[in-house]
């Protein structure tokens, strides 16, 4: 058996599954359980930035191999694709070629197209600013304002903006938009459509998942996530407040 | 009982999160037959919060809202055979304070300090009932299953 093609393979599952938003026990789960089904003992460890992980070969050589995980997203579909692949590998253990064909077709697996996501932002955005409290005007603004955003979060993600800025950049836009929607007379309530189309940008996934690290034992990767939330919800609060103190000082609303 | 306003505030906004997660699934790609499981899952946790929040402190609520849909997000991963977190992260988003962080800005700009201090702890303690949820479920359901497997290892 090909130990190192065995490593690589594991690698690029486990690599997968971190870049789309998966638990960090999950990634280590499923490598570890990989080399298992092949009669292999291994270690992982990961943090939601890097992957290492190190086999032990029946003659009794070390492999080892780290995989660093720069850009994270969240796609639900591709994480359940490759925990399935995952899965059926540690059932069946197929050839190494044939996971590797499998796993060259998961990054194209379809994903909804840009219109589509606007569509998902905006009904985020509306609905969200009626549970809070708006009314239905507030969420008729918070529609188009939410497809707005989203146009220009595409635009800087293209342009590979920084994480935390184009956060808090996205919300001031959010702000001054609503704070122009209601002067002009088309919206009651500006903190209602606020706060309906931030909810797009509220760290919920990487609130979620931390508790779940931490409860998994992970506690590396649960503090370093609740830094991460910490840091999200105050840029996305600066950014608005810059829009709101703009108003107040400079319009004097 | 006032039927229109049950309706009015108990179930529009829990139609409203069904459709807001549903919103969700799209952007972070949850494709066909899932979306509307994971869209349920919303609109349970927004309606045992509303309806926990009549009776009892916010705190509270929340944390009643997230052991009631840590418990169908177990069930459906089952039923459906999906990773728990798919449905949890996205069914949780209407109980994430959102309203917390903007209202503790706000009062924090304009000085109220004590309005600021106050609204920052509330939405500190949102985000601990809802781990605390999580978590007891999450644990429970840990428990259970390793018990089954002990049984069924020692009948073999």
């Amino acid at each position: 058996m090909d130990y190192h093609e065995l490593l690589n393979l594991s690698a690029d599952i486990g690599r997968l599954l971190l870049q789309n938003g998966a638990e960090i026990y999950r990634v280590e789960e499923s490598m570890e359980r990989i080399f298992a089904a092949y009669g292999v003992s291994g270690q992982v460890y990961c943090v939601p930035t890097t992957i290492i992980a190190t086999i032990l070969t029946p003659s009794g050589e070390n492999i080892s191999k780290s995989v660093r995980v720069r850009s994270r997203g969240t796609d639900f579909d591709k994480v359940m694709a490759v925990n399935d692949l995952c899965r059926r590998v540690c059932r069946e253990t197929p050839a190494f070629s044939m996971i590797r064909e499998e796993l060259s077709q998961i990054p194209k697996r379809p994903v909804y197209s840009l219109p589509l996501t606007c569509l998902g932002w905006a009904l985020v955005g509306s609905t969200f600013s009626m549970i809070f409290g708006g009314n239905f005007l507030d969420a008729a603004c918070a529609f188009p304002i939410a497809v707005v955003v989203c146009l220009f979060q595409y635009l800087l993600n293209k342009l590979e903006a920084n994480q935390f800025f184009s956060l808090m950049v996205e919300s001031c836009l959010i702000g001054t938009l609503a704070i122009v929607s209601v002067k002009t007379g088309l919206a009651n309530n500006s903190d209602k459509v606020i706060i309906g189309v931030l909810m797009n940008l509220v760290p919920g996934i990487a609130l979620t998942n931390c508790i779940r690290d931490i409860l998994a034992g992970d506690l590396m990767s649960g503090v370093s996530k609740i830094a991460e939330v910490f840091l999200i919800a105050v840029f996305i609060a600066l950014g608005a407040a810059m829009a709101v103190y703009g108003a107040k000082w400079i319009l004097g609303i | 009982m006032d039927w229109m306003a049950v309706i009015k505030d108990g179930l529009l906004p829990c139609l409203y999160s069904f459709i807001g997660c549903i919103g969700y699934s799209i952007i972070f790609n949850i494709q066909g037959k899932r979306l509307i499981p994971v869209g349920l899952g919303g609109g349970i946790s927004w309606g045992v919060y509303l309806l926990c929040s009549v009776f009892l402190p916010s705190a509270a609520s929340y944390f009643l809202a997230a052991v009631a849909l840590s418990l169908y997000c177990e069930i459906m991963a089952r039923v459906t055979k999906t990773p728990v977190t798919v449905f949890l992260l996205i069914a949780l988003f209407p109980l994430v304070p959102g309203g917390g962080i903007y209202y503790t800005m706000e009062y924090g700009i304009n000085g109220e300090t004590e309005m600021f201090l106050e609204s920052l702890l509330s939405t500190l303690g949102v985000a601990g009932s809802l781990a605390l949820g999580i978590l007891l479920v999450s644990s429970a359901m840990r428990l259970g299953m390793k018990a089954r497997e002990l049984r069924v290892k020692k009948k073999a």
